[in-house]
Order: C-alpha cells, then structure tokens, then sequence
C-alpha cells in the first residue's frame, strides 16, 4: 500500500466512524461513489465499528420500555385498511396543490375522482397501490416500494387492447413505506385498459423491458 | 404477548431477516422477538453514550418504533442488521447528547461487566455469536495501547469530530486521524483473525 493510500485510508476509517466534519465527509463519499475498493474497505471499518456496541456492558433495559413499544404498536395506526387511511390523507394533500391552481381558474364542473387499486407484481409481491383520477390528472399512491437499484427507475405504463404501451412517467421511491407520485395520463385514457409499473434505466424506456412491480385494471 | 421476558414461540428460530420481513407484514410478535433479542444491547448502547436511564429509553423506543415504521425498506443483503440497528442507536443517542447536552459518562474507561448485569437477563446473550463477539471485542480494545482507545471511545461514543478529538486531547490533527485508523484496523484484524468478519 503506498502511503498517499495510507492516509486517504485514515480518511476513511475517520469516515466509517462519523468522525469527518460535513465537508470531508462529502469529498469521501464522493470518492466512495466511484471507488468500489473503498466501499469494500468503508463496510469493513462499518463493521468493526458497530462491533464497539458489544464492548459496551450489557444493562437490562426496563421491562415498561417493551410494554411502551408493543403498546404503541399496538394503537390502531397500521393495518390492511389504515395505511390508505394515511394515503388519503396525503392524496388530498397532493390532489389539492396539484389541482387547485386549475380548479381556481376553470370553470367547468369537477368529476369524482376514481380510484384503481394496483396490486404487487412479480418483482415486489408485496407491494400495494392506488391510482387516482380526477380531471384527467392522475396520482399513483404506493406502499412498501423499495428504492430502485441506482441508476434504475419505476416506469408507468398504459395498456391498449391491441397491447400497446404508452409511458405515463418515471419516479423513483424514497426509502419510505408510502409514496405519491404525478402520472402522466394518456388524452385517450378511456382506450386504455390495463396499468403497469415497471423497473427501467434511468430517464425511462420507449417500451418495458425491466419486471413489474404493479398492475392494474382499469377496464 | 404476556410477560415481556419471555420470548414468543418459534419467532426465536427465525432470523433477523425473517422477522424483518414479518414486521413489514405488521407482525407485532416479530417485532417483540426482534426487541427480545437486539433490544438489551440497544439499550446498554445508548445508555453507555449518554449517561442517563430515561434519555436512552427513549432512544430505543424510537428506533424500534422506526423499525416496525420502516421494515419492508432495510435491505438485508446490503449489510447486516446489526450494523444499521447500532449505527441508528448510536446516531441518535449522540443526537440526544448534543440536543439535551446530557453529561455524557467518562469517556474512555472500560467498565468490568458485572456479574450482577450478565446475569440479570439469561436470554439476552442466548445468541453465542454476540457473546463470542463481545469477549473478543473486549479483549480487542485492552490490547490497545490507551492512546489509541481514548480516540477511538472518543470518536465511537462521544460522536466527535478528529477535529474535536484535537482540540480536546491538544494533540496534531494528523496524530489524531493516525490513531483511529490503527485502532480501528486492529479492532478489525482482531476480529477477523477469529472468524468474527466474514
């Protein structure tokens, strides 16, 4: 190892342990993104870090600290139902920035909004989602979608009888259980009668060619 | 679930990945196997950062909350659980530190595990791994020359800057980076040698 490797080796063990001020900490994770080898060399000096936490002497914690926590969990604000409870309530936060500018200034007479469900495909079972319409505007509402692989997207697809697709937008998740996302909705959205949402590089594809994480019915 | 001592039926057997996967499903009983195993040494963690019972409660009630919040987004294959749940104890503990300016405990002393704490909870450290890790991980920090433990303790359990270390220890930057990269690389190298590290 040559020692201009030594001391950026310094920088990085200085790194792992959350001992860099912000401005070093970004020059190292900006090496770090093109820098396989250090990545290799960061996740280790991760793990002896984190090992320091079995140095510690073990004290039980307070029986009422498991009691707090599973009572917590146990209040109703998770569920099959409750989580679009939450969506909702994000939706009508969404749909009213979203529309209310046009909603202002137009006149023309507001259409309940429908609501498709989209269930979890091959590449997220357990995925969940909504899409929303309403004035030829559409929301997609997700839950438990993981952050796409970087570099990767999700792709909204439109779905004619003949089998056609036409893209209705990228977005990429947040490492959070629920997401609201702006769709892009065909003017001949009647014609259209399936949804998809795919994995795709990023800046989207003409055509799916990643796998599905959501679909849906719409007619 | 009853008595919080006792560890639900055969949610013991499964891995961490498992009930991670059960916990997105909201499986409460995952949730309290998954505290049942990890949440002693949560706790010890985030008391021995911040010196104080009630502060670190609730340390370790927001990130198991956070847990069971966030389940279905960890992903296991990036890194081991253990490592993110630490780092998120620690982080936020040092976050309490700072915003509650509680009087963190002396720094860099390595206190004897009492008999009286290791026997408290006989499930706590069912697990040999951790028991095998904290014993090496204890050995691994006494053969550190003191130098080289009082910044790495600095560093881990305060959440100081090598700037800070500097100032505090009014010792050369440079001296003060040098001495945590050997630490930690021998921390590491110890663990290794024992097959600790995959």
């Amino acid at each position: 190892m040559n020692a201009q490797h030594e001391v950026f080796e310094e920088e990085l063990a200085a790194y792992a342990l959350g001992a860099l001020p912000p401005e070093e900490a970004a020059a190292v994770v900006a090496h770090l993104a093109g820098c396989p080898v250090c990545r290799e060399t960061v996740a280790r000096y991760r793990e002896t870090a984190t090992a320091l936490a079995y140095a510690v002497p073990l004290r039980p914690p307070p029986p009422r600290l498991k009691a707090r926590l599973m009572a917590r969990v146990r209040r109703p604000q998770r569920g099959n139902w409750q989580w679009l409870g939450m969506g909702a309530a994000l939706v009508v936060a969404t749909l009213l920035l979203t529309l209310a500018a046009p909603l202002i200034f137009a006149t023309r007479p507001s259409v309940a909004p429908r609501v498709i469900p989209l269930q979890g495909a091959e590449a997220a079972p357990d995925a969940e989602g909504y899409l929303i319409l309403e004035d030829g505007q559409g929301l997609l509402v997700t839950k438990g979608l993981a952050v796409p692989p970087e570099g990767q997207v999700y792709q909204v697809w439109f779905v004619d009888p003949a089998e056609r697709r036409v893209s209705g937008g990228t977005f990429r998740t947040l490492p959070r259980p629920y997401g609201v996302y702006t769709v892009t909705v065909p003017s001949n959205f009647p014609l259209y009668v399936r949804i998809g949402v795919t994995i795709e590089p990023e800046g989207g594809s003409p055509r799916p060619t990643g796998p599905q994480v959501l679909r849906g019915v719409l007619r | 679930m009853g008595d919080p001592a006792v560890k639900e039926p055969g949610y013991a057997d499964l891995d961490d990945a498992a009930l991670l996967m059960r916990i997105a499903g909201g499986d409460e009983q995952a949730l309290a196997a998954l505290y049942d195993r990890h949440g002693p040494r949560a706790f010890s963690l985030a008391l021995r950062i911040l010196g104080d019972p009630e502060t670190a409660e609730e340390v370790v009630l927001d990130v198991f909350w956070s847990i069971w919040q966030h389940a279905g987004t960890f992903m296991p294959e990036r890194s081991r659980f253990t490592t993110w749940l630490y780092a998120m104890v620690r982080n936020r503990a040092i976050d309490a530190l700072r915003r509650r300016r509680v009087r963190p405990p002396r720094a860099y002393e390595i206190e004897p595990e009492s008999a009286e704490a290791a026997a408290a909870d006989p499930t706590v450290e069912a697990l040999a791994e951790a028991e095998e890790l904290s014993r090496a991980i204890r050995e691994a920090m006494a053969a550190l020359p003191e130098a080289q433990r009082q910044v790495l303790e600095l560093a881990y359990f305060r959440g100081w800057s090598h700037r800070e270390i500097a100032e505090y220890l009014g010792e050369p930057l440079g001296t003060v980076k040098s001495r945590l990269h050997l630490a930690l690389r021998k921390l590491h190298d110890w663990l290794a040698e024992r097959g600790l590290f995959p």
